[in-house]
């Protein structure tokens, strides 16, 4: 069994910078997703997380620094990288006046690897109509069209915006189910944002939180989860924490309980809390990917109001 | 691949297209119209059948011409901004075809409906010359004038169209030009206006305006301050019509290979 | 089989405990092969690289074994069966043990907390 790491990259980004205006949405982001890799993207809404998708689509180009697909410079889309990718947006913009049967007829001849009988196995578990207009759709069976568009000419790559954001818990589950039954099982790479942090943890390889044009934090779920923990410490009355740790991500106090997010966790870091402190008591908290989400966009919005004032 | 595009290109504007046929039926079936009361209020009738299927054809020509003219604005004015307006073209962008591949499918679409509507119209005009020459009768402009003479109310549409059907011998590609110049000019011009509309109302009207703005701008001053003659200043006025759409045609181009954010 | 997402044990070893929890109750007999990696990952809704480490663990403690080319098989009767509440508690204990690996703490400590705590519980249930 080939690791992963022995894989060729599939996407790379190095130093690649994007400015809106005033606003920096890409600071020259560095990214390696090898073969085989799912990578979840996460990141709070206008993070940059579209723009960096945007680049890789070459739907943009960056303003500095280079993005690479396959190897290859992504600024100079052609038709067989595109040929590759299956692509689902967040947003879609499929042709409205068309049907349903009329997307696929014209979709289906601009990839030489497209699969009818996978777009007729797509098409009956999705129950799609095919004689509808791609305007009467609802925004599921629309987001499933996208998917059979993507998938449907076996991508080596698989980009997903917010696939399924607005859409209910059972639509959200056949999509990962499709998404796992035609690509991810046979060994293909996978980048995708999302919210839904549940789903992200059951599917990605990979995650990333990228926030005000960077990663801030990178790595498997499992080190993410190893590395980030919080610490519980029960503080003797009226006192308050001696110093707050470098580690400290985020940290919040409640009266006697002081609890800190830290990365890089350590047990030497909480034996030396709990000592410094005098703590009456401590514990330590796994948390979920969720939660390290959320410590660590708090921790850094208020990082940046520190800043400010 | 570029089949496909053109297929759907042709759907985008399927409407148009049907309207365009429509029009131009309606330009025969009015000129028809004109000819019979006009002849019928005259008192007259044709000598032969052929002489009538030749009018008709004549008169619905010049109609014909100005329905094309309007359509290559309107085409033009619509195969960009149809996918502008509903962002479907950012979809396009997402998929395997290069820039260049959508462009060129959009131009062979409105240059086949133009030049096939065109070749229509010239076709009827040449049958409609065919006609009046192929027997032993032929109704020449001086023939006309002297039978339709006696009368009091000559028929005058049938005898223009008859006349304009003769007109025929003289419709050489260079004297054809500047309906060509024009063509390209609106064509051109509502092209190069999509750019800056996502409705394609502004890009039509523009392109319609182009070659008169281009003919008010160049025939009348030339004309009028007698630097050249009429003629001379017309057939500049062509070129740099021609010329002018041509370069529309490409920098549209250009601009649909290198917009950025949709 | 329920995967929780935010639960602190990883995916895997929820993976790994309940399959093993089935083959206990006999879901999965002495010799049977089970799901392919490529199936159960579908089912459950998980990566397929997730599937392979809890197969890779439950194969490590000798609850499984690999046959190459034709799939993964439960081993022949690797231990006792245990009844149902035994089962529970049995995972329960993995679970308590396995946090206590984690935090450092030698065998002869988790060791000694164990029995403290039933000693604790012992003298409760008398009263």
């Amino acid at each position: 069994m080939i690791t992963q790491s022995e894989n060729p990259p599939v996407i790379e980004l190095c130093g690649a910078t994007k400015r809106y205006g005033r606003k920096l949405a890409c600071d020259a982001v560095e990214l390696n997703v090898r073969q085989g890799t799912t990578f979840g993207l996460l990141g709070p809404n206008g993070a940059g997380k579209s723009s960096l998708i945007r680049m890789l689509m070459g739907l943009t180009p960056p303003d500095a620094g280079e993005v690479k697909l396959f190897g290859e410079n992504a600024r100079v889309h052609n038709t067989a990288m595109r040929q590759r990718i299956g692509y689902v947006p967040e947003v879609h913009c499929i042709y409205r006046w068309m049907k349903v049967e009329e997307v696929l007829g014209f979709v289906s001849k601009l990839y030489p690897r497209w699969d009818d009988d996978l777009t007729d196995q797509m098409l009956s578990a999705f129950e799609l109509p095919l004689k509808k207009k791609v305007a009467a759709l609802s925004k599921g069976m629309t987001t499933k069209l996208s998917l059979i568009l993507a998938l449907a000419h076996n991508p080596d790559l698989l980009i997903l915006d917010e696939p399924t954001s607005g859409l209910d818990p059972i639509i959200r589950e056949d999509f990962l189910e499709s998404v796992l039954q035609r690509h991810l099982c046979k060994g293909r790479t996978v980048l995708f944002s999302s919210h839904h942090f549940d789903d992200v943890e059951r599917v990605a390889d990979e995650v990333g939180i990228f926030v005000d044009g960077r990663f801030i934090a990178r790595g498997s779920i499992d080190e993410l989860r190893s590395n980030i923990k919080r610490v519980q410490i029960v503080l003797p009355d009226g006192k308050l924490p001696t110093h707050i740790p470098e580690q400290a991500v985020f940290q919040r106090l409640s009266r006697r309980d002081w609890t800190v997010t830290v990365s890089p966790f350590s047990e030497d870091l909480f034996e030396q809390l709990l000592s410094e402190n005098h703590a009456l008591g401590g514990n330590v908290v796994d948390l979920s990917l969720e939660d390290i989400f959320k410590d660590v966009i708090r921790g850094r919005k208020r990082q940046l109001e520190e800043i400010e004032t | 691949m570029i089949g496909a595009l053109i297929r759907k290109d042709l759907s985008l504007l399927r409407l148009y297209l049907r309207s365009l046929v429509a029009a131009l039926i309606a330009c025969f079936v009015a000129a028809a119209i004109l000819i019979f009361w006009d002849v019928r209020e005259a008192g007259q009738s044709f000598a032969e059948s052929r002489f009538m299927i030749a009018s008709i054809l004549a008169g619905g020509t010049p109609l014909g011409l100005i329905v094309v003219t309007i359509f290559s604005a309107l085409l033009s004015g619509s195969i960009i901004t149809l996918e502008r307006s509903d962002r479907s073209s950012q979809f396009l962008a997402c998929l395997p075809p290069t820039r260049l591949q959508n462009y060129l499918s959009k131009l062979v679409v409105v240059a086949s409906a133009v030049f096939l509507s065109l070749g229509i119209c010239l076709l009827a005009w040449f049958i409609a010359y065919q006609l009046n020459h192929s027997g032993e009768m032929s109704l020449g402009s001086s023939e006309l004038s002297k039978k339709f003479k006696e009368t009091n109310h000559p028929p005058v549409f049938a005898a223009g169209s008859l006349r304009f059907a003769d007109a025929w011998s003289n419709a050489t590609l260079y004297n054809l030009f500047p309906l060509f110049a024009i063509l390209a000019s609106t064509t051109g011009g509502s092209l190069l206006a999509s750019w800056g509309s996502r409705s394609n109302a502004v890009p039509t009207i523009f392109g319609l305006l182009t070659p008169i703005i281009l003919y008010v701008a160049i025939t009348i001053p030339i004309a009028l301050l007698k630097l050249m003659s009429f003629e001379e200043a017309f057939k500049l006025f062509s070129f740099v019509t021609a010329g002018f759409g041509l370069c529309c045609i490409v920098a549209s181009g250009c601009i649909y290979r290198v917009q950025r954010e949709f | 089989m329920l995967i929780d997402p935010k639960s602190s044990t990883p995916i895997f070893r929820q993976i790994a405990d309940q399959l093993r929890q089935a083959i206990d109750s006999n879901v999965y007999q002495p010799g049977e092969m089970l799901p392919s990696l490529r199936a159960m990952a579908i089912e459950i809704r998980v990566n397929p690289n997730t599937v392979q480490r809890a197969y890779e663990a439950l194969e490590r403690e000798g609850v499984v074994e690999t046959r190459r080319g034709v799939g993964i098989f439960v081993a022949a009767a690797h231990r006792d069966h245990l009844n149902a509440a035994e089962q529970r508690l049995s995972s329960q204990f993995s679970a308590a043990i396995r946090q206590g690996v984690k935090a450092n703490l030698t065998p002869d400590t988790v060791r000694s907390v164990f029995e403290d705590a039933l000693r604790q519980i012992l003298v409760e249930a008398m009263q």
